[in-house]
């Protein structure tokens, strides 16, 4: 669809005419020598941002990106920060670990993704914990925490094997009980390196909670991570293929432990709310005896928690 | 009482059948049957069966604490029942009830008086009872047997007319319509064949106007349906037609309506009474027509459609089909997760050529029973789907994808958009996407037409099309509520969207500048915006809070789920909407602008003054501009507010989506405060060279952009472009100014508003050096809009100015009272005239060093329309012959000065009344050019033609001589 048409017929011209020769001119006045006499003794933010532009621009970009990445300005620090990073490799390494340490939240936060690149890099790996720990910002320490997760693990189900070429059966499906969870927020995030996973944790000091969200069972306004442990005594072994976790509905994420062993997770943010998920337990389930179960849940905003019944399902 | 089945007893033509009964005390039952032969009292309409279509029935059924007499009747294929008025009828009284039949009508008496009268288009003769007949019980069974006693009973045969005559179609015309004609079917119960027979027809009074009769021959108990031509030059009135046949007449009326003038259409979503509506200023109104599964074959049951198109057209109202068909049929195709199942919210598979298949099928027959009338004005297509759509995994959509893209559903796709950004293994640190990536793709296709609701809507449109009249209109709703990408409703002809004015009534202007940018997708689509005219009560005046003061209206209505609005914020609305380029506005919440006694719904009417306002301001705003309204262009977005598409499905967080919420949403109200007229573009805008045209891009929650818009708006500030961002903004844009954004706190609406406009003033006075705005104004609450044509300027101006009042202020929630403002509006250009096109006057201003001042004074929710020129008009000449004749065309031509002016066009006859073709028309490029046919039936003499200008109130005045 062209546009300028329509919008011919409809202009003042004089304005038009005004406001186009106004841009024009805005453009035009701007040199690359301007700009950096209005970097180096300008006040004016909109003038120095629109004279950084310009020189990252031009054949000056690397120069003007040394220059001015500790700038007054912290939108210019960034934006200079976003030059070494659309450059990679050693010299964005080197402006990322000091953007890290900036005053400016929006350098740090685009220093922090950056760094996500390089977290094969045990350095890398340090600082991204030194941030998890003591960040300012709670939303800057979850994403390092994030970056810095220690579990990984594909879910891969009976019904995504290749090799597996048979119809899938039910062949038990057990609901766990809801009141017999135990529970406990954990504000700072730091659960995971506290082990409440851990088979052998000692939940004692745990609270304990039913299915349903835990705003209505004394935890009203709580946003943040929170985990749950159950025990449960599974039956003698039942002749199956797969046993698979079923989760009806964790508002809104969710990273879950069978015995201590991580299975995976449900991590699509706030719209994952009111999604059922699955994740396989095959091996990790132990058949005539106690499991643990632990799950650590995300909630971002309005209510959360395990609010729909889990089961373990045994397939064939 | 039993009788054996004795032939007699279902009489071959016309009949009466008189009983006398006294009813038992304490009867519990539903239906008492008085008379039955018949047994399947209403069969399915499918029902083959002939016994199910035989014999006839009279019954009682009940209403509440009343009893309504009903009549049933077989003929041998099909049946038909007819119901008569519920009358209240006392226990151990006797009473006596009639009925009275004959093929083309029923009537029923209680104790000797008129009950109803029921036309009736019996398909032929009654089909002889299969059952015997019972009196005071049903036959075949006893649970619907009368309770109390049965004194008598009486079945005589009736005169037996030689042929029933009654409507076959339409019985309103529109003044000057082509080629109307009227229908009439004939039903020969004589009890032997005609032959030869003719037909006349004629208007009683207008011997002069011949309408050439037919020939009739028919066999015995058929009927036939005749056209006649008829000539539609007649003065709006109601006439008598009348017809003879086989010596036998009838007098049916007629109705001829004024045609429609240049009209701004007023719509109510929703179904209401026409004289009520029309009133208040609405010109059309929705109803059911195609949710009948109308067959265009069946006489009868279009018959009953034809005559509400009657009704409504003979008021003036014009109707529009709910076409939501959909629903009959969508749990049999219901949308699958990638577990087969269904989603728990049911929505139709759209993809699925089936249900295309099956409601084009009603909707071609629903254009084909009903296109002909004019009433039948235009439909409603399946309102409202697409907040349920997700994708579907039967075959039909991953298929359609894979034959668009070359590529399977990406295997993260399990809902109507993709995770956030955040939480997508690989996604860029820069929130900089390919055009081509694998997410956006498949998003941007599925929203597009993946769903299939788009497409749909069209094929829906183009089958209703088929046998309409020209003029007739599709439109979807809401076309907004989806992510900005162009396309929404498909190939309907109108798109619309509806908001609330709580709680800031200029949001309807946001959610308007939304659909104009959907609009740019598709410049042929007309475009609509509609109000509610109802706030949610837990988002106005909660429950469970009762003030120390409380209104009126909250002792009558204390658990009022929706309440209506203030009328200033529904004055404040129609002139946000208005200020924008649309072809019509709409509303929705019936009774809570109209008092409906027994209202049972939902939706209160708590305010009176509400509908008192929207009719002053139809009469005095809508209908003397509306032609001017639909026409000034818009200007060109020097201001332009970003909604990408890439940044709304990845990150959702702060898109308006349609609902006017979010830091988005409210951005736009804070640049309008400052007077900055935002608008708003897509990404497509973007990549359609849009940038050259804007001067300062804003950027609110723009945290994802693909490669193409951020290179373009990097190549827009490298053209020396302003561009504001916030705190969201993708990495790789250095904006001019940083936003920080407004936390729109709930419970404090005044401090929010205080908030976003102090915002909207710092961004102003940022803007100062680089930017001038065309206009400003010394009061935030005074929001300017402006639109151009050439070099006349068109300013709307709205008092925002809002308080908290008694109505349900007492809550803290929504300002819901306007306050008088005064204040001065500052243009930059220099001004030789400005007139008030309410008020149709000159106004005050002031004019040097290019720039104009206007003072303006502003009743609580008022608005201006001022027109600015760089010189005073001087020109309105009329030309028009000097005499005409009755019934003939003649051209009245008016020149003004080369400008968008409105007009009010009256063509007065020698009694001093309007005729028709008087109306509200806008004069354009220095012309109005118009013919205008005096009725045929209408007086001779001196006739006026009488043009006002309604920018500077001169009038002009030519006389013709008609004969």
């Amino acid at each position: 669809m062209n546009w300028k048409p329509v919008l011919w017929l409809s202009m003042g011209m004089a304005a038009c005419c005004l406001q186009a020769g106004v841009k024009e001119q805005r453009a035009a006045e701007l040199t690359p020598e301007r700009a950096r006499v209005i970097l180096a003794s300008g006040d004016d933010t909109i003038k120095r941002r629109a004279a950084f532009r310009l020189l990252l621009a031009e054949a000056t970009a690397e120069a003007a990106a040394k220059q001015y990445a500790g700038d007054r300005d912290p939108l210019i620090r960034r934006a200079a920060l976003y030059f070494w990073l659309e450059r990679g490799g050693d010299a964005a390494l080197a402006y990322l670990k000091t953007a890290i340490a900036d005053k400016d939240v929006a350098v740090r936060t685009l220093a922090l993704q950056g760094l996500a690149r390089y977290a094969n890099l045990a350095e890398v790996r340090t600082i991204l914990e030194k941030v998890e720990k003591s960040d300012p910002e709670a939303g800057l320490r979850r994403q390092a925490a994030a970056l810095n997760w220690p579990f990984q693990r594909e879910t891969r189900l009976l019904r995504d094997d290749p090799s597996w070429d048979y119809e899938i059966l039910s062949v038990k499906k057990i609901q766990l009980p809801d009141s017999m969870w135990k529970f406990t927020i954990d504000p700072a995030g730091d659960g995971h390196r506290k082990d409440f996973f851990a088979a052998d944790f000692n939940d004692n000091g745990w609270k304990p909670i039913k299915t349903g969200h835990w705003e209505t069972q004394g935890w009203a306004d709580y946003d943040g991570i929170a985990w749950y442990r159950m025990r449960f005594t599974m039956p003698e072994k039942i002749d199956s293929n797969a046993v698979e976790m079923l989760f009806e509905g964790v508002d809104e994420g969710a990273w879950v432990w069978l015995n201590g062993v991580y299975l995976g997770q449900h991590d699509i943010g706030p719209a994952g709310w009111n999604q059922m998920f699955r994740l396989d337990a095959t091996k990790e389930i132990k058949w005539g005896t106690e499991n643990i179960l632990t799950v650590r849940v995300l909630d971002t905003m309005s209510n959360g928690g395990i609010w729909k019944p889990v089961y373990v399902e045994v397939l064939k | 009482m039993m009788s054996a089945n004795h032939p007699e007893l279902t009489p071959g033509g016309a009949f009466s059948l008189e009983l006398e009964f006294i009813l038992a005390d304490n009867i519990q039952k539903p239906r008492l049957l008085l008379w039955d032969s018949k047994y399947i009292l209403a069969p399915k309409a499918d029902s083959k069966d002939k016994r199910h279509h035989s014999g006839f029935a009279l019954a009682l059924n009940r209403r509440g604490d009343s009893w309504q007499p009903a009549a049933y009747f077989g003929y041998g294929e099909s049946s038909l029942s007819v119901s008569g008025k519920p009358e209240k009828l006392e226990p151990g009284k006797p009473y006596r009830l009639k009925l009275e039949y004959s093929p083309v009508e029923v009537r029923f008496f209680l104790n000797g008086v008129l009950n109803a009268e029921i036309p009736l288009a019996a398909p032929g003769a009654l089909a002889p009872a299969v059952y015997r007949t019972v009196i005071g019980d049903r036959v075949g069974s006893n649970y619907m047997g009368w309770m109390g006693t049965v004194t008598g009973a009486e079945l005589r045969n009736m005169r037996q007319r030689a042929v029933a005559i009654s409507p076959a179609g339409r019985m309103v015309f529109v003044r000057l319509e082509n080629n109307p004609e009227l229908a009439l079917q004939i039903v020969n119960v004589s009890g032997k064949a005609l032959e030869n027979a003719t037909v006349t027809a004629q208007l009683a009074g207008l011997p002069e106007l011949k309408i050439p009769s037919r020939n009739l021959n028919l066999s015995t108990g058929t009927s036939t349906v005749l056209s006649f031509p008829l000539d539609s030059r007649l003065k709006p009135g109601e006439y008598q037609l009348e017809v003879k046949a086989a010596d036998e007449t009838a007098s049916l009326p007629l109705r001829v309506i004024a045609e429609n003038v240049d009209e701004y259409p007023v719509v109510m979503w929703g179904v209401g009474d026409n004289r009520k509506l029309k009133a208040l200023g609405f010109t059309h109104q929705l109803s059911g027509f195609a949710n009948t599964n109308p067959d265009p074959d069946d006489l009868g049951k279009t018959l009953a459609g034809m005559q509400r198109l009657d009704a409504a057209l003979s008021e003036g109202m014009y109707l529009m089909d709910n076409f939501s068909v959909y629903r009959s049929i969508m749990k049999d195709f219901p949308r699958v997760t990638r577990d087969g199942k269904s989603y728990p919210r049911l929505n139709m598979e759209a993809s699925n050529p089936e249900t295309g298949k099956r409601l084009t099928a009603i909707a071609e027959n629903t254009s084909k029973a009903y296109g002909s009338h004019p009433g039948y004005s235009g439909a409603l297509i399946q309102s409202e789907v697409r907040d349920g759509s997700n994708p579907s995994f039967n075959q039909f959509e991953p298929d359609a994808y894979k034959k668009f893209s070359g590529r399977e559903v990406p295997a993260v796709v399990n809902g109507r958009n993709p995770p956030p950004y955040d939480k997508i293994a690989g996604f860029p640190v820069t929130r900089i996407i390919p055009q081509d990536d694998s997410l956006l793709q498949y998003y941007g296709w599925w929203w597009r037409v993946g769903d299939g609701w788009n497409p749909l809507h069209g094929a829906i449109s183009r089958a209703l099309h088929k046998h309409a009249r020209p003029g007739f209109w599709t439109f979807y709703d809401p076309a907004v509520r989806v992510p900005p990408l162009w396309g929404s409703g498909g190939d309907v002809d109108c798109i619309s969207q509806w908001s609330y004015t709580n709680p800031d009534p200029i949001k309807i202007g946001q959610s308007t500048d939304e659909m104009l940018a959907m609009h740019g997708g598709n410049p042929k689509q007309m475009v609509m915006k509609m109000t509610q005219v109802f706030w949610y009560r837990n988002q106005s005046a909660p429950t469970g809070r009762k003030p120390e003061q409380p209104p009126e209206w909250l002792a009558t209505e204390p658990e009022a789920k929706y309440i209506s609005i203030s009328p200033d914020h529904l004055k404040i609305a129609l002139w946000s909407k208005i200020s924008r380029k649309l072809d019509g506005i709409m509303y929705h919440g019936y009774s809570s602008l109209i008092e409906v006694p027994g209202n049972k719904h939902a939706y209160r009417f708590t305010n009176p003054a509400c509908g008192a306002a929207l009719t002053d301001l139809t009469r005095e705003v809508i209908r003397p501009l509306g032609a001017l309204l639909k026409r000034i262009p818009e200007r060109r977005p020097e201001v332009a507010v970003l909604q990408s598409f890439a940044s709304t499905i990845f990150a959702q967080r702060h898109a308006s989506y349609g609902w006017g919420r979010g830091w988005a949403a409210d951005c736009h109200l804070a640049l309008q405060w400052a007077h900055l007229q935002p608008s708003i573009i897509y990404d497509e805008h973007i990549l359609n060279g849009i940038l050259d045209q804007v001067d300062v891009l804003v950027l609110p929650g723009v945290e994802v952009l693909t490669e193409p818009v951020f290179q373009a708006i990097r190549e827009f500030q490298r053209k020396g472009g302003f561009v504001i961002g916030d705190t969201f903004t993708v990495p790789g844009i250095l904006p001019d100014i940083q936003m920080a954004p407004v936390v729109r706190r709930t419970a404090d609406p005044v401090g929010t508003k205080r908030d976003l406009q102090r915002f909207g003033a710092s961004i102003r006075q940022q803007l100062a050096a680089y930017y001038r705005p065309p206009f400003a104004a010394d009061d935030a609450d005074l929001v300017l809009r402006l639109r151009s044509a050439g070099n006349v300027d068109y300013l709307f101006a709205v008092n925002d100015k809002l308080a908290f009042g008694d109505y349900i202020g007492q809550w803290g929630v929504v300002q819901e009272t306007g306050v008088p403002l005064s204040g001065n509006i500052t243009l930059n250009r220099t001004a030789g005239a400005v007139y008030d096109l309410v008020k149709h006057q000159p106004v005050k201003f002031t004019s040097n060093d290019n720039q104009c001042t206007i003072p303006v004074e502003l009743e609580p929710g008022g608005g201006r329309l001022l027109m600015i020129l760089d010189q005073p008009l001087t020109k309105m000449e009329i030309s028009a012959p000097t005499g005409a004749k009755l019934g003939q065309p003649f051209e009245v031509t008016v020149q003004t000065d080369n400008v968008l002016i409105p007009l009010e066009w009256q063509l007065l006859n020698p009694d001093g009344e309007p005729a028709p073709g008087s109306g509200w028309f806008c004069a354009e490029n220095g012309v109005l050019k118009r013919q205008m046919t005096p009725s045929l039936n209408e007086k001779s003499g001196t006739w006026k033609i009488v043009v006002k200008n309604l920018a500077d109130g001169k009038t002009v005045t030519r006389d013709i001589h008609i004969q």
